[in-house]
């Protein structure tokens, strides 16, 4: 699963974000993209996600553009800065949630969702209000329920911010080794030039915000 | 796509219900009548002033009595600190002709009918006001800030100063423009605990329609009026656009003193609905069940042209269908407002509020009598009406809650693959029930209370209880007067119970 960006533009709220931004990641790889705040990395994940609408250029994945393809229908996982992870619903059933919109029946999910808890290591927080994780607890629900349903390509937003240093480099670990294991083609953004070593094979850098309409 | 066509829905029912009615009244006013003769029409000029003199009185007397709580509740923890504070808060939603209904029943004979009758039961409505308000807003005002004052030498009067009351006046501000307004423009309690020269302009206006048949010089009043109100809103919306954070406030433990006064404000609101309770079985000679016996038997002695148990099965159907329009109306509007910060949203749900529910009331039956559109005795125009009345309570009411949903997590839903409507389903829907049942309490016991509108189009079969209270009070003799005392009660008792209940379902 490749993915391939090309020219991509974005403007929000009268303000260009993105300009002529063009990137190519191969199957199982993963690219980092760097720059300063403000920059449009974030812009950058949401436009390949399709969360928000790019005024030219295209995104493919295998060669198949789906820049108009609807959010929901790209496969395309997205680990927020924020994690966003439903207030609602425990850990299996935050995790579990991609597979439910798929229609799996509830033992393929159970297994699966095991599988994941295994994988970021929270087995013991399987039936946990998500509301009592801790900062680290909740990225690793994030990043499982993020890779339960094997999207096409995996993006990761700051996934390491506001983590303690011990705590830091263990995800880091686990999000490569991961990342290696199920051959998931994905970008990461970053600012730490560890994280983009530790875990990317290559990297684009996007110039800083300019000012031009 | 739902929640943009609902939003279409609200417009067109602010349109039909507010919109329409009040321009049809402008042109109405414009046509017929002479302005400056209205004025001079006898008790034209004393309700002006009467509505802003006792709204001025009633606005202080509120803040004063309702700031004392309001402290105590923010900064101390005191045994049953939150039944207390429901306890205060809940007279807000009471029917106005309940609380004038009660106040007749608690106050001394020679009280009734008096200034301070209708001052005391603004107070009672309005401290609700006050303490909704400004608690939060105390609350979120940090012990540990005031101490850093106090460590840069600042003495308690200057942390009060400098501190407490820069951060407390936008709530404060607030909370008294919205009394000023509710007092100002106050209705059912006039109506049963005024008299002749104390009338609001909107007594007036319903005394021109309806006692003398004056209905030009009640037109040219209830334009007058909304545009009185419309700019008295625009003054308090401007102060009040504040927000206040959820309350992280480190309480102490409450004085005795603390905890005894604020237990002995709560017991005196109790009294209010007991006096109720207490006259619908105290006749001219003693105790006696003749005024609930004729609630449900029609009572012969009562001769009035209304049946109380009709009436009872009206009100909770109004109520309930109002429910079934606004509730979706009202979240889907608050949902456009805080999604698109969309203006617009925001203007249609305050419509309804910048206009008296009188002035919607007279402005149907003056708009809608021409052919096709004669729809002025039918009796979906109630429930309608009801709806759009509690719109704008409901969109006020909801909007923080639907604030407090994150955006991010429909689009996390949407990049686990969820479709818009699952996203709705799994994640909306869910996340909403707390703000769908509050908008139901609110738009339940608007509807069931409604008595300004209502006065002017319900007919001898689509009679609510507040009608039957207010016209059994009008009746002269002992079990009527029994009898509206235990349908108030009966009120009373419906509103509380669907407040409870929908709070508690939430809560499960």
């Amino acid at each position: 699963m490749s993915l391939t960006v090309r020219s991509l533009a974005v403007t929000l709220e009268g303000r260009r974000i993105l300009h002529d931004v063009s990137l190519h990641v191969d199957t199982g790889r993963t690219l980092a993209a760097c720059g300063p705040s403000g920059s449009g990395k974030t812009t950058l994940l949401r436009a390949i996600a399709g969360l928000v609408a790019v005024d030219s250029g295209t995104v493919a994945v295998d060669g198949v553009d789906v820049t108009n393809t609807p959010t929901h229908r790209r496969s395309i996982g997205l680990v927020f800065q924020d994690n966003q992870l439903f207030p609602h619903m425990n850990v299996a059933r935050n995790i579990g949630y991609g597979l439910r919109v798929l229609g799996w029946d509830a033992a393929r999910i159970r297994a699966r969702v095991d599988e994941l808890l295994e994988r970021v290591q929270l087995s013991d927080r399987r039936d946990q209000d998500v509301a009592t994780l801790s900062g680290g607890e909740a990225k690793r629900v994030a990043l499982a329920r993020a890779l339960a349903p094997s999207p096409r390509v995996l993006l990761l937003d700051e996934p390491f911010t506001g983590l303690d240093r011990p705590l830091h480099d263990q995800l880091s670990a686990m999000v490569e080794r991961v990342l290696r294991d199920t051959g998931t083609t994905a970008v990461l953004v970053s600012h730490d030039p560890a994280d983009v070593e530790a875990i990317a094979q290559s990297r684009i850098d996007l110039p800083p915000a300019t000012n031009a309409p | 796509m739902i929640a943009r066509l609902r939003w279409v829905g609200a417009t067109v029912l602010v349109a039909v219900a507010v919109v329409i009615p009040l321009v049809g009244l402008a042109v109405d006013s414009l046509r017929g009548s002479d302005i400056t003769a209205v004025w001079s029409r006898s008790g034209v000029s004393e309700a002006v002033w009467f509505s802003l003199g006792q709204g001025a009185l009633s606005t202080i007397a509120a803040v004063v009595v309702g700031l004392a709580p309001a402290w105590a509740l923010s900064r101390f923890d005191l045994p049953g600190r939150r039944v207390a504070l429901t306890a205060l808060t809940i007279p807000f939603v009471l029917p106005t002709v309940v609380v004038g209904a009660a106040f007749l029943a608690a106050l001394p004979d020679r009280f009734d009918r008096s200034v301070l009758a209708i001052v005391l039961a603004h107070v009672f409505f309005n401290v609700s006001v006050v303490v909704r308000t400004v608690v939060p807003a105390w609350s979120a005002i940090d012990e540990y800030l005031l101490d850093a004052a106090r460590t840069l030498g600042a003495s308690p009067f200057t942390v009060a100063r400098t501190i407490v009351w820069p951060l407390l006046r936008p709530a404060l501000t607030g909370a008294a423009g919205l009394v000023f307004v509710m007092c100002a423009t106050s209705y059912g309690v006039v109506r049963l605990l005024g008299g002749p020269g104390r009338s609001t302009l909107d007594v007036e206006i319903y005394r021109r329609a309806v006692d003398l048949a004056d209905v030009s010089g009640a037109t040219v009043l209830a334009v007058a009026q909304s545009l009185v109100i419309v700019a008295l809103f625009a003054v308090w919306s401007r102060s009040a656009t504040h927000r206040t954070s959820i309350s992280t406030a480190r309480r102490r433990r409450a004085p005795i003193a603390v905890t005894a006064a604020v237990w002995t404000l709560v017991a005196s609101f109790a009294t209010v609905p007991g006096a109720l309770v207490l006259a619908s079985f105290r006749s001219a000679s003693g105790w006696s069940t003749a005024g609930w016996r004729a609630v449900f038997t029609g009572g012969d002695g009562l001769r009035v042209p209304v049946d109380v148990g009709d009436a009872i099965v009206n009100s909770l159907v109004f109520a309930v269908l109002a429910a079934l329009v606004a509730v979706p109306f009202g979240v889907a509007l608050a949902r456009a407002a805080v999604s698109s910060s969309s203006r617009l949203a925001d203007f249609v749900a305050s419509l309804p509020l910048g206009s008296s529910a009188v002035v919607v009331g007279l402005g149907i039956i003056v708009t809608y009598d021409t052919g096709v559109f004669d729809v002025r005795g039918e009796w979906w125009l109630v429930p309608l009406v009801h709806a759009a009345v509690a719109l704008p309570f409901v969109v006020r009411a909801v909007i923080p809650m639907v604030e407090a949903i994150p955006p991010g997590l429909a689009q996390a839903a949407a990049t686990l693959g969820a479709s818009p409507g699952r996203r709705w389903l799994d994640i909306d829907l869910p996340l909403l029930r707390p703000a769908l049942a509050t908008a139901s309490a609110f738009s339940l016991t608007m509807s069931i209370g409604e008595f300004g509108a209502t006065s002017f189009l319900t007919r001898r079969d689509t009679t609510t209880l507040p009608i039957v209270v207010d016209t059994l009070l009008g009746r002269a003799g002992s079990l009527p007067h029994m009898t509206a005392f235990a349908v108030a009660s009966v009120l009373l008792v419906l509103t509380v119970v669907a407040v409870t209940t929908v709070d508690r379902s939430v809560r499960a």
